[in-house]
């Protein structure tokens, strides 16, 4: 069934939805049918009103089943913003990469960084403040501990543990407000178009770079003009794409 | 014929290794014929009205007896029976070899049109009475035209058209080739038969260039003809021809459309007879001589229409068109790891047997799986291919278990309902048990591991949970909230230390004053225990002393009345440092205190003693203790 008559199917059937509850039980169950085009629509009306990594990975699932790539990666890169440790997410994306036309360039990094970069990925921004407060909490219970404690080993102990949560404290601010720069930055797109030829100048007239596929993540460089952007390549490579042609995640 | 048979054996011998078989072959089967008795009628198919005609009876032996031929109705008898005997010998290698037979022969005429059939006669040969088979007689009409007046056969089916005068045009109807179809309308991949039939008035000797379509949009199959084709007479349009199917042909066309089958072209080469003008000529080379005409034919072009089969195809169509059944099945239900398990499938019925993809067996992911082996049994007619196609699928199960091979669907596109059909066949339950080893297992002592199996890769399922929407770029991180989450508790913290700090110091203070106080209350108390030994009031005395003493203790060092009995004030006194003296004579202050409270005998010495001694060990008490 071809997707046009799908959605021509449904569209009374989402109406009705409308007057009602759009729901992500209601679109969960369209996707499972197999009614991707449903799905969609419910799922793109939920992000109208509020964000969440759960909608937008199953968004994205929808896209993927309906074949287009660019838009299912998109929408996982943006659940993976809102929640990097998952790695369901993580999969999947993996799974719609394979299947875009341009190869993923892998600039080797040492191996603290990827470290840094893994743990960093642990916990979302709010996940890393969660624990910040928590660990202050306990830290502050520590200090009292160590204050008040009558005998020499639970100082010792108390004085070990308040040290490490302060550290913990430092290291999940730090974590959270790294992750929070990302989110509020958004300095990441998807090229959405089949096939894109990348200027050496912010116009048409530009010389003729590379030319990007659907699906390809690239990084702006350049955010201050409205049609054009620059982009950057995790290789290096740096040109000027027109602002339609992208998506920023 | 023996000097054809010497000649034979001179050769045989010759060649004898390299006819060796050869000769085996025939002796068997001559001995064969010795030994079975035939009784045979033999007559033409076909006859023109009026003309003469042979039928024989052969038996193939020569003691008979009691010949009794049927009565002949609708036919004339000219002649018969008569009678002939025929016997050779054949001397091969030493081996001598005869065979006789004798021969009742009728001439008959034909009288009435239409066809008849003249039953068997009764023979009894070798003591046996024996019945031939009966034989039908086709009469055809007289021919309308006038041409054909030639000499009247003989018997030979083939007699009747004698052939042309030389000089004499062949005309397109004393030969030609007809082109027909058994169907002019068919859907794709349905079988149709192109007959190729020569119909002849004169005498042809043979086909030269012919040049037959190629079968465009095509697939063709050439039916293989009986190779001693007999000319057998036929009526058609009002002339009797001589006619013979040349060549058959079963077409499945391959494409829809309009398709046409391109004429074919035949260059006859026809004997046409040269009347004798030389009598000496004539005398020499019997009476006629023959020349050779050459005429080509061509047959008529043929359109076949040819249908799309109709939409709905099955998801799992075999390209079969015809009418088909298949049934399937299985070696083993019960084997053993490392055994084959074979199934097979026979699709059989007719159509386009060889062009159908065979249907896939799904044999579990991890057994090993061969190439199926394809037998087609077919036989070509003119509907199409009839038979069998035997598919043999292999697979070798590698793992104990019980598995299941499901049905094997196979759907193809019935002609006589017009509608596309599925056949199932039965599914399998396969049941693998643990077999020997195989090589590699046995020379090593490991267990063979395999890599995961990977069937596919797909997506990973959407989550179901439900969830709540943060509005975008909403964050904890940095909001008051969070700022509240550190200050709140470091608030909390912060007071609640110097809320203690301060409880610390004032309780120290009261301490410091209750320590100071101690040795003023004590005095005092004692004071009024002083005034009460004047009165002699024993029992108000000894209490006020113990209080006095208690009370100090309590006061001195900060210990909670409650909190003191005998028992524990020695080690609280000396964890303070008091020396082990002062608390012996602290503890038999005490216990003179309650001992004499209750103890006859001279009241005011005793308390006088309590007294003094209550009084020194607390100055003494007040002197070791400087806090």
């Amino acid at each position: 069934m071809s997707n046009d008559t799908l959605a021509t199917q449904i569209t009374p059937e989402f109406s009705l939805n409308q007057e009602g509850v759009i729901d992500k039980a209601t679109a969960d169950s369209a996707y499972i049918r197999g009614e991707y085009a449903t799905a969609i629509q419910i799922y793109e009306a939920l992000l109208e009103e509020g964000v969440s990594p759960v909608v937008y990975y199953n968004l994205g699932n929808s896209y993927y089943k309906s074949e287009e790539i660019a838009k299912a990666i998109l929408n996982y890169e943006r659940a993976l913003l809102l929640d990097p440790g998952n790695g369901d997410i993580r999969a999947n994306l993996e799974i719609a990469r394979a299947k875009t036309v341009d190869k993923e360039e892998i600039v080797p990094e040492l191996f603290f960084i990827t470290w840094g970069k893994s743990m960093l990925n642990l916990l979302s921004v709010d996940g890393w403040a969660k624990l910040g407060a928590t660990s202050f909490i306990l830290m502050l219970g520590m200090v009292a501990l160590f204050l008040f404690g009558r005998s020499s080993l639970l100082k010792k102990i108390s004085f070990g543990l308040g040290l490490f949560l302060l550290l913990l404290v430092v290291v999940t601010n730090s974590f959270a407000s790294i992750q929070k720069k990302k989110l509020i930055k958004r300095d990441t797109a998807i090229v959405m178009t089949p096939s894109v030829t990348i200027r050496s100048t912010p116009s048409e007239s530009g010389t003729s770079l590379f030319i990007l596929h659907e699906g390809k993540k690239v990084t702006i460089k350049d955010n201050t003009m409205s049609e054009w952007k620059e982009i950057v390549l995790e290789d290096g490579k740096v040109g000027w794409i027109a602002t339609k042609e992208i998506e920023i995640i | 014929m023996m000097q054809r048979n010497t000649n034979m054996i001179k050769r045989n011998i010759m060649m004898r290794k390299t006819y060796l078989v050869l000769l085996a072959l025939l002796v068997s089967t001559l001995a064969w014929a010795d030994g079975e008795l035939t009784f045979t009628a033999d007559a033409p198919q076909a006859v023109e009205m009026g003309s003469q005609f042979r039928l024989s009876y052969t038996i193939n032996t020569q003691k008979v007896r009691d010949f009794r031929a049927p009565s002949i109705k609708n036919f004339d008898v000219l002649m018969g029976p008569s009678r002939s005997q025929q016997s050779s010998t054949q001397i091969i290698n030493g081996q001598r070899t005869s065979s006789s037979s004798i021969t009742f022969t009728y001439i008959l005429m034909a009288t009435k049109e239409g066809k008849f059939t003249i039953p068997g006669a009764t023979i009894v040969a070798d003591g046996k009475e024996m019945i031939s088979n009966s034989v039908s007689v086709e009469v055809l009409p007289e021919d309308k035209s006038a041409q054909g007046s030639g000499t009247a056969g003989g018997g030979a089916a083939a007699s009747k058209p004698s052939g042309t005068k030389s000089g004499q045009a062949i005309k397109n109807d004393d030969i030609f080739i007809t082109a027909t179809v058994s169907k002019n309308s068919v859907v794709e991949q349905e079988a149709i038969l192109l007959t190729f039939k020569i119909y002849t008035a004169v005498d042809l000797r043979g086909f030269n260039n012919v040049k037959l379509p190629d079968f465009k949009g095509f697939h063709s199959q050439e039916v293989e003809l009986p190779s001693n084709q007999k000319w057998k007479l036929e009526h058609y349009k009002g002339r009797n021809y001589n006619s013979v199917v040349y060549r058959q042909f079963v077409l499945f066309p391959q494409q829809s459309g309009k398709l046409i089958i391109e004429p074919a072209q035949f260059d006859a080469s026809i004997a046409q007879v040269v009347a004798a003008v030389d009598p000496f000529d004539a005398f020499f080379n019997g009476g006629s001589n023959f020349v050779e005409v050459k005429k080509s034919i061509q047959t008529p072009q043929i359109t076949i229409n040819v249908d799309k089969l109709p939409a709905g195809k099955p998801m799992n169509f075999s390209g079969g068109v015809g009418d088909f059944s298949i049934s399937s099945s299985i070696n083993e239900t019960k084997v053993k790891t490392n055994d084959a398990v074979t199934i097979k499938l026979v699709v059989s019925g007719t159509g386009n047997l060889k062009l159908i993809s065979n249907p896939e067996v799904e044999f579990p992911a991890d057994f090993e799986i061969y190439d199926p082996k394809v037998d087609n049994q077919v036989r070509l007619t003119q509907n199409g291919l009839t038979g069998n196609r035997v598919i043999e699928y292999l697979a070798i199960p590698r793992h104990p278990g019980t598995f299941t091979i499901p049905a094997v669907n196979f759907s193809y596109y019935d002609t006589k309902a017009k509608q596309y059909k599925t056949l199932k066949t039965e599914p399998y339950t396969l049941e693998v048990e643990k077999g020997a080893g195989n090589a590699d297992q046995v020379i090593s002592n490991f267990t063979n591991k395999e890599e995961l199996k990977v069937l596919g890769e797909d997506i990973r399922f959407i989550k179901l949970n439900s969830v709540k929407l943060h509005p975008r770029d909403s964050f904890l991180f940095g909001s008051i909230t969070y700022w509240l989450l550190y200050i709140i508790p470091a608030l909390l913290f912060i007071l609640s230390l110097i809320v203690y700090r301060k409880q610390v110091a004032e309780n120290a203070n009261v301490a410091k004053v209750r320590n100071k106080r101690a040795n003023k209350v004590a005095t005092k108390r004692l004071r009024l225990a002083g005034k009460l030994l004047k009165e002699s009031k024993k029992e108000e005395f000894y209490d006020e002393v113990l209080k006095a003493l208690w009370g100090y203790i309590s006061d001195k060092f900060n210990i909670p009345l409650s909190q003191l009995n005998k028992d524990n004030v020695a080690e609280q006194l000396k964890t303070y440092g008091v020396n082990d003296t002062l608390i012996e004579q602290f503890i038999n202050a005490l216990n003179e205190c309650e001992f004499a409270r209750f103890a006859p005998g001279d009241e005011n010495q005793a308390m006088d003693k309590v007294f003094t001694g209550s009084l020194e060990i607390i100055s003494e008490m007040e002197n070791s203790i400087k806090r």
